[in-house]
């Protein structure tokens, strides 16, 4: 049961909350949901403690008496996730108390990202590709609504895009599990694994085209910077610091590690297409104006390090882009918020027309200070271990070309972040943003959270790696040989 | 009999696609979805049958059907003049080439990895597929709310 | 489906396979918004018609479970996009994909 209320609780009080907010509409939705979060980051660091340490564990639920057939999977990899999704929900929770505000209908809002933190779990927690899916389509729902969320011309049309794109890289996923439930009967990743048919050519093809275009690898990246530049600034934070990586990154990691079993070829397509989504993204992001545009970039740049370390194969290589799996939730979060929360104070992001805010705004500015030194790979803050571990991954593996390209991608991103930090927030005042002042108590509460989150890490990155990371890498490693423990089912 | 319900369902597929008017692609795709149905009847999936009849041609055709009666006939917008004969052939060239792998499909050893024989549908539905049941319970939630946020009138704010 | 099991099975693939042209099809070589949603709901057909006919006749049940929980998926997925496409309809006037491409990629 107690895997359970990680897709259970967010899912009920999503459905309560419509009828709660006839009776406060303003506080009561408010608590819930972030009361709902913090339970959520409780329960992810106690199953740490309650964890048998290796292995993969399954749960099957019960009711009373009677199996419900639900089993849920948890191995390291699995609780890496949770936790990284835990921590980023929090810190979006918190921010959107009062960035919500200004577009209104707090309840549904809230429901919605309920919802989405549910399907994520889903997709985390399951053992079924199918269910996979059909919790990765859930959360691409929530996530087409939340970027039409303004109700402007811009969002509609990044919302259309996005649902477009995003329903044919669905269809390709739904299309390869089509396939291997007609050849093998069942969809059932621990089933299928037994089997080599199922890792036909026709397949591998299929999903990494469709789970590629979910973890906007280039050159299927079109739809990132169109809809996190229209969609309020949660949305970017909750999609590119976690569904982009449960819905990509996990997904892949899921099927052609732990059941195809590592396949050369296909690693050495992966450290493809990583590299060129490093250097599109950043040779991309150069000339941007826009912050939430250019973040956008950043984003597709710093997916391409996480499966180019994936695609190294080298135990080395998958801590390293573990770690930075879970280093870029929290910065790229940081910095999404810090976006938004200029935003909310000035009204735009166009770098133009901003300036000088670090006098009128000491919160925001040093949290993003905090950010994009992560973000660059700057010591002792925590992109800069993640990043070192892959390079040193490249270099062990003898990739050279590779690693000198990592690290010129790293001085780019630090180029272009310190580049738009200098124009929004030193330099003269634009006279027009006299009025501007630091932005309300909760938002600040996250931002400073995610930054320490940031520090911390950076700083005490040994001992994070062996309790969260060595475990997760280690079921990568396995691969296909994982062993099973069956807890029997419970009383509900 | 087979032959004729799939040309059936590919003709109003086509007919889908390419007619001008979109009432009439939409009541093409309509009686495509009950051939469908048919054929599912035929395989002894009823239940499959069913939903394909009440909801792909019940209630999605409604919903296009509100849409366009919204949106107007729309035979403005001009589609790109690529003749049909092009389409033709590379269908042609599609089939010929995706033959092989339906043969190998069909000949290939058939693995039973579902193990559990399950008499009923209820029980393959309820028993079999629990946890897809919640993941339809997350769909539909994500849904309604989706829907109510983008096309509803706001209570307060903008 | 009595006799020529076999036949039968393979027109039905290649009718799946050629649903599934027909819908990739409509996708990329038309302009009209609700033209690309019925494209991705005749692909959904055609891999509907694949799951059936590919488990035919021993997996049957275990089938229809999959085939209802994508066709619930799929009426989720056309409301959201019809909801889009009618607020697009509001505020362009049109509902030409062209006119709304112009956010470079």
């Amino acid at each position: 049961m107690f895997l359970f209320i990680f897709i259970g609780m967010p899912l009920a009080i999503a459905g309560i909350l419509p009828v709660i907010s006839r009776i406060s509409r303003k506080f009561l939705p408010d608590f819930l949901a972030n009361l709902c979060f913090v339970i959520l980051l409780a329960a992810s660091i106690s199953i740490y403690n309650l964890w048998p340490g290796a292995g993969r564990f399954s749960h099957n639920l019960g009711w009373f008496g009677t199996d419900l057939n639900i089993s849920l999977v948890l191995d390291g990899f699995s609780l890496l996730m949770i936790f990284t999704v835990c921590i980023v929900s929090l810190a979006v929770g918190l921010f959107s108390i009062d960035y919500i505000e200004r577009y209104g209908w707090r309840s549904a809002y809230y429901s919605i990202l309920l919802v989405l933190v549910a399907s994520i779990n889903g997709i985390i927690l399951t053992s079924d590709l199918f269910t996979m899916y059909v919790f990765i389509e859930a959360a691409g729902l929530v996530c087409y609504g939340l970027v039409a969320f303004g109700r402007t011309r811009f969002a509609i049309e990044g919302a259309i895009k996005y649902l477009i794109i995003s329903a044919i890289a669905s269809v390709f996923i739904l299309l390869g599990i089509a396939l291997i439930f007609v050849r093998t009967g069942s969809t059932d990743l621990r089933v299928i694994a037994a089997y080599p048919v199922a890792a036909s050519k026709v397949n591998i093809i299929l999903f990494l085209v469709g789970f590629g275009v979910k973890c906007a690898l280039v050159p299927f990246h079109f739809w990132m910077p169109d809809a996190y530049t229209a969609a309020p600034a949660v949305l970017p934070a909750m999609s590119s610091g976690i569904f982009v990586k449960a819905a990509g990154v996990y997904a892949l990691c899921r099927i052609f590690f732990n059941t195809y079993g590592v396949n050369q070829a296909v690693l050495s397509v992966m450290i493809y297409l990583g590299i060129v989504s490093i250097l599109v993204g950043a040779f991309l992001a150069l000339g941007q104006t826009r912050l939430r545009r250019m973040l956008a970039y950043s984003s597709i740049s710093q997916m391409g390090y996480i499966v180019l370390g994936l695609g190294i194969g080298t135990p080395l290589g998958i801590i390293g882009a573990l770690l930075h799996l879970f280093f870029h939730s929290a910065f790229k979060s940081l910095l999404f918020l810090n976006a938004g929360a200029v935003e909310y104070a000035t009204g735009t992001d166009e770098s133009k027309e901003l300036g000088g805010l670090g006098g009128r705004m000491p919160f925001t500015s040093t949290t993003n200070i905090i950010g994009i030194l992560s973000a660059a790979g700057v010591p002792p803050l925590n992109g800069f271990w993640s990043k070192l571990i892959i390079v040193i991954a490249l270099w062990q593996a003898k990739m050279f070309l590779y690693a000198f390209i990592a690290i010129f991608a790293s001085v780019l991103t630090l180029w272009y972040l310190l580049l738009i930090q200098r124009r929004i927030f030193f330099g003269k005042l634009n006279k027009l943003l006299a009025e501007v002042y630091e932005v309300p108590f909760w938002m600040n509460l996250s931002m400073v959270g995610l930054a320490l989150v940031c520090v911390w890490t950076g700083v005490s990155f040994a001992s994070f790696i062996c309790t969260w990371l060595l475990p997760a890498s280690g079921v990568l490693i396995d691969g296909v040989k994982g062993q099973l423990f069956i807890i029997g089912s419970q009383f509900l | 009999m087979t032959s004729l319900l799939i040309g059936a369902v590919l003709v109003f597929a086509c007919l889908a696609v390419f007619l001008k008017d979109m009432l009439k692609a939409v009541l093409c795709l309509l009686i495509s979805s009950i051939f469908l149905a048919i054929i599912f009847f035929r395989l002894n999936a009823p239940f499959a049958g069913v939903f394909e009849i009440s909801v792909v041609a019940g209630l999605i055709m409604v919903l296009f059907i509100i849409t366009i009666s919204i949106v107007g006939p729309q035979d403005t917008v001009s589609e790109p003049t690529v003749p049909i004969a092009i389409f033709l052939v590379l269908f042609m060239i599609f089939s010929y080439l995706v033959n092989d792998g339906i043969v190998h499909l069909l000949t290939s050893e058939k693995f039973l990895a579902n193990s559990k024989d399950y008499k009923r549908f209820g029980e393959a539905l309820w028993l079999g597929r629990t946890f897809d049941i919640v993941g339809q319970i997350s769909v539909i939630f994500a849904g309604v709310f989706v829907v109510l946020l983008v096309a509803g009138r706001r209570r307060n704010g903008k | 489906m009595v006799n020529n099991n076999l036949t039968d099975c393979w027109l039905l693939m290649h009718g799946a396979a050629a649903l599934l042209f027909i819908g990739f099809y409509c996708i990329f070589a038309r302009r009209n918004m609700i033209r690309l949603l019925i494209g991705l709901e005749i692909i959904s057909k055609g891999i509907c018609l694949l799951i059936i006919c590919g488990s035919f006749p021993s997996g049957i049940l275990v089938a229809q479970a999959l085939v209802i929980t994508i066709i619930v998926i799929e009426v989720c997925l056309m409301a959201v996009g019809l909801a889009l496409v009618i607020k697009a309809y509001k505020q362009a006037g049109s509902i030409d994909i062209r006119k709304f491409a112009n956010l470079k990629g």
